[in-house]
């Protein structure tokens, strides 16, 4: 079967987010099917300017074809448009005109997909919101596999992707929360969608003795891993873990892992460690207590799942509700939705070694359940065999 | 069932072997209802931007690597002689410690200024939302007027039809009247001719 992988950004210096959901997915597909990715020529994804080179290239064994971004995102102008659209009434026109705004725009990669459409067996689009998806399964719904990456943001409930959402052929989910959410928003319950995810790569060696050692840590210490940002709940973070330290004396730091947006605060319990390589931050979580998952919009987390591969437990923001359905499916994590809530959870995770074994153990063998590339292969291969066998 | 023993005994029971995530939770709301209300932390975090300033105070954690290391070999050579940096250094020591303090002071007075500042914007921007809402009512209430206006102006035009036509009507009875006694006179005088 030929399989194109259609992402907005696709390169080895991406670590995150869905477009490193679709290359692992990707390379781990290139064992059974003819694999190709489509994507755009951008690096950075607040402006999508061009920056990879155009034409193709072969990233870890797979050929990975680039279209030039026609028009960088203004993101004070999309800015601007989007509360407007957010805000006020506005028609579907206005909606279009968001999408375009919000990019990245490549008509040349729709193009492509059109004058190629009889090339590939099906493809396989990643995140909904962006421009690939919309015009792409506008163009192809037939042979068009959507893995949308969904997250309870406002924009999910536009028109435009009410209506795409019942267009593809086939749906690959993240979780039974994402599910149900676009089930809801579309009623396109009769189109085949299986709760999948993505598994993760974890590197052959990693040490939380060294990991002490190379960044002085000593005591105890919790875990975020991630970007440092407001919308991923750090800024409620630092407020609920600086006020717990006032109100109590567990001798416990934060160790914050990730490139930061946000100014760090000052506080001898808050450290900041920056980006660090994938042994270091397995070598961190190893370490850690427990890994903290502050963020109000996940559609997976990747890190979270990694905790759990590592046998971690996981203190997470309840009001997402993928993270506390996570929580309750594995029973390996604890969650809350205001600080009485973080303060009781924490303070029982810091007290109770025995909750955090137990639930790391749950942890583990929620992940070995699945989340371990077997049975995500085995999911995704499965879904596709279903489509052959029904067309 | 096991219960937990350090401080959450009679509080939290966890059954180990069997966790339920839904069950914890329950019982940690039912706590947090016996207690007094926590209230939500402030928004905006003490020294928040005396990070971003690259000011570090004595308590300030820079991201720790390499530099840490060498700073720590530093540290640990020199610590027989440090009661000696100490005496020497103390009066610089002292001064840095207060010129931080006082850079300390002035983020924070300037934190509390720009938490002002960002209530006041907040205020005036509920204000201006406020305005804005009586403005579309405004707006909706001249609408029902101006419709109210071509309601009336189109009942007036009707009746003025209907009493032109009512004008009409009586005229046309007026003749018919006068006809029909018309008829009546000559009914009369036909008779009498017959009769006659």
């Amino acid at each position: 079967m030929k399989l194109a992988f259609v992402v907005q950004r696709y390169g080895l210096e991406i670590n995150g987010g869905a477009e490193l959901h679709c290359r692992w997915i990707a390379e781990h597909m290139k064992k059974y099917h003819d694999v190709r990715v489509l994507t755009t020529r951008a690096f950075d994804y607040v402006t999508w300017k061009n920056h990879y080179p155009e034409g193709e290239e072969i990233v870890n064994g797979i050929p990975v074809k680039r279209f030039s971004v026609s028009r960088p995102r203004n993101p004070e102008r999309f800015g601007r448009i989007q509360s407007n659209i957010l805000e006020n009434e506005h028609s579907l026109e206005d909606e279009l005109n968001w999408l375009e705004e919000e990019g990245p725009l490549t008509p040349l990669l729709i193009d492509y997909i059109h004058n190629h459409r009889d090339d590939y067996d099906y493809f396989l689009f990643f995140s909904y919101r962006y421009y690939h998806s919309y015009w792409g399964i506008n163009t192809l719904p037939h042979k068009s596999i959507l893995v949308p990456t969904a997250e309870h943001d406002p924009v999910i409930h536009l028109r435009i992707f009410k209506e795409l959402f019942k267009k593809p052929r086939a749906f690959v989910y993240n979780s039974a929360e994402e599910k149900k959410m676009i089930n809801s928003l579309s009623w396109n319950e009769d189109i085949p969608g299986d709760v999948v995810g993505v598994g993760t790569e974890i590197p052959s060696s990693y040490s939380s003795e060294k990991f002490r050692q190379t960044f002085g840590l000593t005591g105890d210490y919790i875990v975020y891993v991630g970007r440092i940002d407001e919308n991923k709940g750090c800024v409620q973070l630092f407020n609920y873990f600086q006020h717990f330290k006032k109100e109590e004396s567990f001798d416990v730091k934060l160790v914050l892992v990730g490139s930061s947006k946000l100014n760090i605060p000052s506080h001898p319990d808050i450290v900041y460690l920056g980006f660090l390589s994938e042994e270091d931050k397995f070598s961190a979580l190893e370490g850690a207590l427990a890994l903290m998952m502050p963020s109000f919009y996940e559609s997976l987390s990747m890190v979270t799942l990694e905790a759990w591969a590592l046998g971690k437990p996981v203190l997470a923001n309840g009001q997402c509700d993928v993270l506390r359905g996570q929580c309750l499916r594995s029973k390996a994590g604890l969650f809350y939705q205001n600080y009485a809530e973080f303060h009781e959870a924490f303070k029982l995770f810091l007290q109770s070694p025995q909750l955090r074994e137990a639930m790391g153990k749950n942890g583990e063998k929620y992940f070995r359940d699945n989340y371990t590339w077997e049975v995500i292969e085995k999911k995704y291969l499965s879904l596709l065999d279903r489509l052959e066998e029904e067309s | 069932m096991t219960n937990e023993k350090k401080g959450y005994e009679e509080e939290i029971v966890i059954d180990y072997e069997n966790i339920d995530v839904n069950e914890i939770m329950e019982q940690i709301r039912k706590k947090i209802g016996s207690q007094p209300k926590k209230p939500e932390p402030e928004e905006n975090i003490p020294m928040e931007h005396l990070a971003s300033t690259g000011i570090t105070t004595p308590r300030h954690e820079e991201p720790m690597g390499q530099k840490s290391k060498w700073k720590n070999l530093a540290l640990k050579l020199m610590r027989p002689f440090s009661p000696i940096i100490k005496f020497l250094v103390l009066p610089v020591h002292h001064e840095l410690r207060e010129t931080i303090e006082n850079l300390y002071k002035t983020n924070q007075r300037l934190d509390a200024l720009e938490r002002k500042i960002g209530d006041e914007l907040s205020r005036i921007h509920q204000e201006f939302q406020a305005v804005n809402r009586r403005l579309r009512e405004l707006n909706r209430v001249r609408e029902y007027v101006q419709l109210l206006h071509n309601l009336t102006h189109n009942i007036v035009v009707e009746l003025t039809k209907l009493k032109i036509e009512e004008e009409n009507l009586k005229i046309t009875s007026r003749i018919l009247e006068k006809d029909f006694e018309f008829l009546g006179r000559r009914e009369k005088a036909l008779e009498k001719k017959v009769f006659e």
